[in-house]
């Protein structure tokens, strides 16, 4: 951490700003009667605590668990999270074995027993980085070109907001807000992969107050007609020794 | 991997599913069909007739949904359901519901859709506790030969090896299992359903196989007949499996192993044969390790016959070890989705150092057991010229699949795409075609002599010729 959390919210204000003048710079007529993406995801953030409850910390763990339970597979996973965007995680899974992902703010990186040690490039890369940015919703301009709100619709037996994302790298895809709550309630997006994009609907189904906070902490995952489901066993904000974003040996070789 | 802090009451918040949890789930998606032989089904209790409508309605809903054809290959799926479902609803026992569902699993004529008991998963289950005792084997591998079962391969070591069985011999009987009656139920099946001649060598073999497991310790009979046409008998005491038993989710357990050893052609050459018998990722470790000792060899020989498929996410990496660019070896067509066979160079070896992928000549050994995933691989790198392949076609079932847990317990296995080679081939139904055709003969296993790898090692030897 390089900056104190004034400064940081201070940064965060004028991204802010120049996130909403983008927005407002494309209104839609048919859009006049909903509410603006950024009123949404304004709504979003207070609705998980605030900006500064989501800024009041630096580091995070998780230990969760995914199943699939239609094709009897289960998996544990923990991941340490610090800012602005430093990730690393390790699944293990009866069958499989470990497999390890991370970024280290220069470099995304996988190791899968199945396919080796490998580097994200790409629309990989920039997804992984947005996905793990730390203080996620914040600091949205720094992945997100524009939003724009589509709809009320029914998602998932839920009334919620449709919102049409595009990155700065030009994808696009979807995002519902549930209409009662504010709370972001499922995401569908073609994820990248190294077989190439894969159609993901993400179903949040359960958020949990956690330390001033809401923490989305049962979701479902479905893609290519499977159901995964990642539930979140134990969560921690102690600091941790950053070592763990260190790269690993067969990463560090490869870029060579 | 890393210290867990101390205290964990409290959290941030996360607003995404991580995303190894969508990895995850693209990668076991690719789960192909290959078990490990399971004894037969003892007979079954009755069922509740809402169990079996529920189940069979599940196992045509899931196919309706993922079918990666929606003309699922010319079958009316809507009209069969309507033929099949109240059948299905009378069923009195869990057999009786599993012909139903086979039958129409069976309709589709397609590989890959299958119905695996929940007793199998129940014997998985409760061997999964001490996997490396629960499995056990004599060392012997067997093949179809005209309409006799020969021994193929003789495990080195093993109980078979001690006993003085030779490649060549013909399986007559496996404790009360007469091999000949296998035969002619398969040949009878050969010619009244047109079944596929490598199917017959695959239920067969498969059959006679399951019967020379079990619990390591105990015993099988084995009558054969020798290389001089002499009746002989063994009471075999199986050894635990020398290799390494995988569970992956619902699938019956697959006994998985590697072997690598040095081949010499004559002409001073070093040749490395590489040899592993299922595609699961708990062996991929010892995979990279075999290509690292051979890596400074003058060609590397992959024996992939009678290597039925498995985790088809291991093709990309493991063709990455012979490749210094990236390739495209195929596509899965799903429906609606279109998925890439990409293998990247593997620059880096098993100790985590630098490496240069293997860049010399590579000949990949094949069967009619030769399935799934190892048809993807090989099918892959043949269509770019990577490799050449040496042996017999290959069995043809080349359709990514899934699991899906029914509400019986059973396990429906399901394709969800087709496999399409670089040159845009299809496999399904056809197979890997050798570039050297080698036709297996028991005149050749008794004389120890392996045709299709003696063909490889020539070649390697006349493109390194060349080299000079």
């Amino acid at each position: 951490m390089t900056r104190s959390t004034k400064n940081r919210a201070a940064a965060t204000s004028r991204r802010l700003a120049l996130f909403l003048a983008v927005f407002a710079a494309a209104p839609r007529a048919a859009s006049a009667q909903l509410p603006p993406a950024e009123r949404i995801l304004a709504r979003y953030i207070d609705a998980l605590g605030g900006e500064a409850a989501l800024r009041k910390h630096s580091f995070r763990y998780q230990k969760s668990t995914i199943s699939m339970p239609a094709q009897g597979m289960s998996m544990t996973m923990e991941t340490h999270a610090a800012p602005p965007d430093l990730y690393v995680s390790s699944m293990e899974m009866a069958g499989m074995g470990t497999v390890r992902s991370g970024y280290d703010g220069k470099v995304a990186w996988s190791i899968h027993p199945a396919t080796g040690p490998m580097l994200l490039q790409g629309p990989a890369f920039e997804q992984l980085r947005q996905q793990v940015n730390f203080y996620d919703p914040l600091d949205r301009d720094r992945y997100i070109k524009a939003m724009e709100t589509l709809e009320r619709t029914d998602f998932q037996g839920r009334s919620c907001y449709k919102v049409k994302v595009v990155a700065n790298w030009g994808e696009e895809y979807f995002e519902y807000y549930d209409a009662e709550t504010g709370l972001l309630a499922g995401i569908e997006r073609k994820m990248e992969t190294p077989m190439g994009p894969l159609p993901t609907t993400t179903i949040i189904e359960e958020y949990r107050d956690i330390g001033g906070m809401k923490l989305a902490t049962k979701m479902r995952i479905l893609a290519m007609g499977m159901e995964q489901i990642v539930t979140v066993d134990s969560a921690s904000v102690e600091k941790f020794d950053m070592s763990v974003f260190e790269l690993p040996a067969e990463i560090k070789a490869l870029l060579k | 991997m890393t210290r867990a802090p101390r205290r964990s009451e409290s959290a941030a918040p996360r607003r995404r599913a991580p995303r190894s949890a969508a990895l995850a789930a693209f990668v076991l998606a690719l789960a192909a069909a290959a078990c490990a032989a399971r004894k037969p089904a003892e007979p079954q209790p009755g069922i509740p007739p809402e169990l079996a409508a529920a189940t069979f309605d599940t196992a045509w809903a899931v196919i309706h949904r993922t079918h990666f054809d929606t003309t699922f290959n010319g079958v009316d799926w809507l009209a069969l359901r309507d033929e099949l479902r109240p059948r299905a609803a009378a069923a009195r026992t869990q057999d009786e519901l599993r012909a139903v569902i086979r039958e129409m699993l069976g309709r589709l004529r397609q590989s890959h859709f299958n119905l695996l008991t929940a007793e199998s998963a129940a014997e998985r289950e409760a061997s999964a506790g001490a996997e490396g005792e629960a499995a056990g084997d004599v060392g012997l591998e067997l093949r179809l030969v005209g309409d006799d079962v020969v021994v193929f391969r003789v495990d080195e070591g093993s109980p078979a090896a001690a006993a003085g069985i030779r490649p060549g011999w013909v399986v007559r009987a496996v404790d009360d299992l007469d091999v000949a009656s296998v035969v002619r139920r398969q040949r009878e099946r050969e010619r009244t359903q047109n079944a596929d001649s490598r199917s017959v060598e695959r239920q067969v073999v498969g059959r006679v196989s399951a019967g020379l497991l079990g619990e390591p310790g105990t015993t099988c009979r084995i009558s054969l007949e020798d290389g001089d046409g002499r009746p002989v008998q063994f009471e075999l005491r199986r050894r635990p499996w020398p290799g390494l038993p995988v569970t992956l989710g619902n699938l019956p357990t697959f006994l998985g192993r590697v072997t690598a050893a040095p081949a010499h052609n004559g002409d001073g050459l070093r040749v490395g044969v590489i040899r592993f018998n299922v595609w699961m990722a708990p062996l991929a470790r010892e995979i990279d390790e075999a290509v690292d000792r051979f890596r400074d060899a003058d060609g590397i020989i992959l024996d992939l016959r009678g290597n039925p498929g498995g985790l088809a996410a291991m093709v990309n990496g493991v063709a990455g070890h012979f490749l210094n660019e990236p390739a495209l070896l195929g596509v899965q067509h799903s429906r609606g989705l279109e998925l890439r066979f990409q293998a990247n160079p593997r620059r880096v070896n098993s100790r985590g150092e630098r490496v240069e992928p293997f860049a010399g000549p590579l000949a990949i050994l094949v069967d009619g057991l030769s399935g799934s995933a190892t048809e993807v691989f090989t099918g892959g790198l043949q269509s770019i010229g990577r490799a050449r392949v040496f042996g017999q076609t290959t069995a043809g079932g080349v359709l990514p699949a899934l699991t899906h847990t029914l509400p019986n317990g059973d396990v429906l296995m399901h394709a969800i795409g087709e496999f399409v080679t670089a040159k845009g081939e299809r496999l399904e139904g056809r197979g890997v075609i050798p570039d050297e055709a080698v036709t297996l003969t028991r005149a050749d296993l008794l004389a120890g002599r392996d045709a299709a790898l003696l063909a490889a090692l020539r070649w390697i030897g006349a493109v390194r010729a060349g080299d000079r």
